[in-house]
């Protein structure tokens, strides 16, 4: 069998690992709600959906392990569900390993991995849970239990009254099915007969049929009972497929021939397809595939077609702007010419619907921070539990969307900042009261936009840090020298935990003090051209802010000018600009500084680096911009500012590869190229002794 | 004859279509719960319905009853999908009189034949 069929598992895999991880995503804050909220039914009941659609599109797709899983979880719901549990925390625990399990399982699915995991401890967990009299961990059955059937002694259903409603009469008996989990063969009988009824009164109008005939046969076994009243064209079926899957024990041996049981019930099946039938020809346009149109409102789109669009978005951008350029190039030649002023319409309409679709087509690679966001309360949980401690989670701004390619980066840094708060920002209970606090520390989770940025703060009301203790540990590393530490302000302080090697966990837990976490924090924001800062006060609290672009193809640029020269500075790293007197330059250790309010802020000459041309004696006042990355900050000297403009970054392409200090170029209006500083190298080369010497090399 | 699919798994759904189409029925329309699909029944002829029990919204029981309600089209032949064959269901959708009901996973020929069951020129 070869290519549609293989096609078709292919998309059916697909559709299976995307609605996987889509239910999975909100299933560990569901399930952590609950824990709060026992008597949220609605709560229960989608949670109950989550495990039980897994279980039911594993069990399609052949993936045993998860399909076993979720059908023990899903007991465990259904006995919430029917008030025969109550949610615990134990509960939640063992409903969450399963969500851990769910989410090993589905990237083993998605990599191919046929290797079974052993959740063994996870299942006699479950086990216990739905099982609490039982000792002896459970026989896990590897498919669910529908496959089985109770043995047909059990038993023996009522057999109505000749001439009733077999309906009815299951309806009306209490005792019927009330032993044991599942059915027995009998019971079985009597409901495919049921079904039987339904149908044929339902092909016959509504008339309630019910024959003498009928409810003699009600007691032959199944399998006859069901092909006889089914159709005589079909092979005789085993059991009721639904009740017996392929492992089920072979049909009963009383089997009468199709064809005279058939016959019995000419009515029937002459009766049979009139109504369906006749409607047919009607109504049954030769569609090949007619979707609802009213069910879905999203669709999902290859990323590379996404980018695609980004890339020619952009280079509508650089069209506009030359085109805006142009144009304002022949106003001011032909004054007032009409076709000038409806050139200049025309352009400007094209100037608002370039942003609107460049806006358009960037909102369709945005994804809500929640998508991080909500994976807090589950380690905030966990981490509460271990260390006990008391801390409530607040979220704020989840439905702040940024660049998904930014959210990916940014996962990793955020989830080990909220276990860095949770394990050395908020005391223990007893410690906070000591000190008037409440018992409860309190985690602040917050995103916002802030122009073409996005803002995400972690802020906590715990012991906040201590910038002489920091000093302390970083010489003792021998990080830094004592007469680092003496000059040193509080803020750089606070930029020591940035450092490979340095950890102020006194000792090493499983969640953080591996002395790697902040400095890879560090690395992913700079990854990011993102800015990182941390504010803290000993008693009350520290608040890390960073600071990220809303996406990184298209940014707005600050232009300056160095001499003749025009170079773009990405707006997100500036962090202040200001215009001051060249005498206002100190020398550190042979290096400029300038000194900004009560800080200290090397400085970089663009001109001496840059090498460009002197075609102006240095005026006493000039500009410094000062920009930022991550937690570092840098001051560099231009002779002007030309404004901000929105850029679209270029590659410098392979002839010309890496440039030092450029990151890429992007066009100007009137078609000049300019390039775009690398703020990262700039501020690594000021940070490698003396920035001039070494970009000289 | 035209198919109706209603379950909130677009996997599940796509599961039973791709049984339907291999079965040459290619007129499926989909819905994702069953107040969409009382939607498309308000508005669309459909000969057969085949739903999911638990749904967001309004799950298929629920839906069952209010097709059986209706005027219009109340004898519509309804297959309901499960994953248990346990005991209240199966008398629940008794009760709800829906036509035949069929326990995940299943295989197609399994599907085939109960749909055939339920109408028998299908």
């Amino acid at each position: 069998m070869a290519g549609p069929l293989d096609n078709e598992m292919k998309e059916l895999l697909d559709s299976f690992l995307v609605e996987t991880q889509e239910i999975l995503d909100t299933l560990d804050q569901d399930l952590m709600q609950l824990e709060s909220q026992a008597e949220n039914f609605d709560l229960l009941n989608s949670v109950f959906r989550s495990f039980h659609t897994i279980k039911g599109t594993s069990s399609f797709m052949g993936f045993d392990q998860i399909t076993e899983i979720t059908h023990h979880a899903e007991d465990i719901l259904n006995k919430l569900r029917k008030a025969e549990l109550r949610v615990t925390s134990d509960i939640v625990d063992a409903l969450l390993e399963v969500y851990d399990w769910l989410k090993i399982l589905l990237k083993k699915a998605q990599a191919g991995d046929t290797e079974p995991v052993d959740y063994s401890k996870t299942m006699q967990k479950l086990h216990k849970i739905i099982h609490p009299e039982s000792s002896t961990p459970a026989p896990t059955p590897s498919s669910p239990p529908t496959t089985t059937v109770a043995p047909t002694t059990a038993s023996t259903p009522s057999i109505p009254p000749s001439g009733t409603s077999i309906v009815e009469a299951i309806l009306s008996d209490k005792s019927f099915g009330t032993t044991g989990d599942y059915f027995t063969d009998e019971e079985l009988a009597m409901i495919a007969k049921a079904f039987d009824e339904i149908n044929r009164s339902m092909q016959s109008g509504s008339r309630q049929s019910t024959s003498a005939q009928d409810t003699q046969v009600s007691s032959q076994p199944l399998s006859a009972q069901h092909v006889q009243t089914t159709q005589p064209s079909i092979a005789p079926s085993p059991l009721p497929s639904s009740q017996l899957p392929a492992s089920a024990p072979a049909p009963l041996p009383t089997t009468t021939p199709i064809a005279a049981r058939s016959s019995e019930h000419p009515s029937a099946a002459k009766k049979a397809p009139t109504k369906e039938a006749a409607s047919v020809p009607a109504n049954a346009p030769d569609d090949k595939k007619a979707v609802a149109a009213a069910t879905e409102t999203t669709i999902r789109v290859d990323i590379n077609r996404l980018e695609t669009l980004m890339d020619l978005s952009g280079e509508l951008v650089l069209g506009r702007n030359r085109l805006a350029q142009v144009t304002q190039e022949l106003i001011q030649r032909y004054e007032n010419h009409d076709f000038l002023r409806e050139l200049q319409e025309t352009s400007s309409a094209i100037d608002f619907i370039t942003t609107e679709l460049q806006s358009a087509i960037m909102k369709t690679r945005m994804v809500p921070i929640s998508k991080i966001f909500q994976k807090a309360p589950r380690i905030v949980r966990d981490l509460s539990k271990e260390f006990g401690k008391e801390i409530e989670l607040v979220l704020r701004g989840e439905e702040t969307e940024l660049d998904r390619g930014i959210i990916e980066e940014l996962n990793d840094p955020l989830v080990h900042m909220i276990r860095n708060s949770c394990d050395h920002g908020i005391e223990r209970p007893e410690e906070r009261e000591k000190v008037g606090k409440s018992r409860k520390g309190t985690l602040i989770l917050d995103a916002q936009h802030e122009g073409n940025h996005i803002v995400v703060s972690i802020i906590d009301d715990g012991k906040g840090i201590d910038p002489e203790m920091l000093k302390r540990k970083a010489l003792e590393k021998g990080l830094i020298t004592s007469e680092q530490a003496q000059t040193m302000t509080d803020r750089d302080a606070y930029s020591l935990i940035f450092m490979p090697g340095f950890s102020t966990a006194e000792k090493v837990t499983s969640v953080s003090g591996r002395g790697v976490g902040m400095d890879v924090v560090r690395t992913n924001i700079q990854k990011l051209k993102g800015i990182i800062e941390v504010d803290s006060k000993i008693g009350s609290g520290t608040t890390f802010t960073i600071k990220l672009p809303l996406t990184l193809a298209i940014i707005q640029g600050l232009l300056v000018r160095v001499q003749s020269e025009i170079y773009a500075l990405p707006l997100s790293a500036v962090v202040e600009v200001v215009n001051t007197d060249l005498n206002q330059i100190y020398s550190i250790n042979q290096n400029e500084v300038i000194r900004i309010r009560n800080q200290v802020f090397p400085l970089i000459r663009m001109d001496k680096i840059l090498k460009t041309p002197t075609v102006e004696e240095s005026l006493e006042n000039r500009y410094v911009v000062v920009v930022g990355l991550a937690d570092k900050r840098l001051g560099l000297v231009v002779d002007e500012l030309l404004g901000q403009k929105e850029i679209v970054i270029k590659s410098l392409g392979e002839y010309l590869g890496h440039i030092r200090g450029m990151s890429g170029s992007t066009i100007l209006g009137d078609g000049r190229v300019i390039m775009i500083l690398d703020i990262e190298e700039l501020i690594q080369a000021s940070h490698h002794t003396i920035a001039a010497s070494v970009w000289q090399q | 004859m035209k198919f109706l699919v209603v379950d909130d798994s677009p996997t599940m759904r796509r599961i039973v279509i791709n049984a339907l189409h291999s079965f040459g029925y290619n007129d499926v329309v989909e819905a994702s719960d069953g107040q969409d699909a009382l939607a498309i029944l308000y508005t669309e002829k459909i000969d057969f319905v085949i739903t999911d029990w638990n749904m967001p919204n309004m799950n298929g029981l629920e839906l069952t009853k209010a097709i059986r309600n209706d005027a219009t089209f109340g004898n519509l032949p309804v297959l309901m999908v499960t994953t248990r064959g346990i005991k209240e269901d199966i008398v629940q959708a008794l009760q709800a009189k829906v036509n035949n009901y069929i326990v995940k996973p299943f295989t197609p020929a399994v599907l085939k034949e109960k749909i055939q069951a339920i109408v028998p020129n299908a």
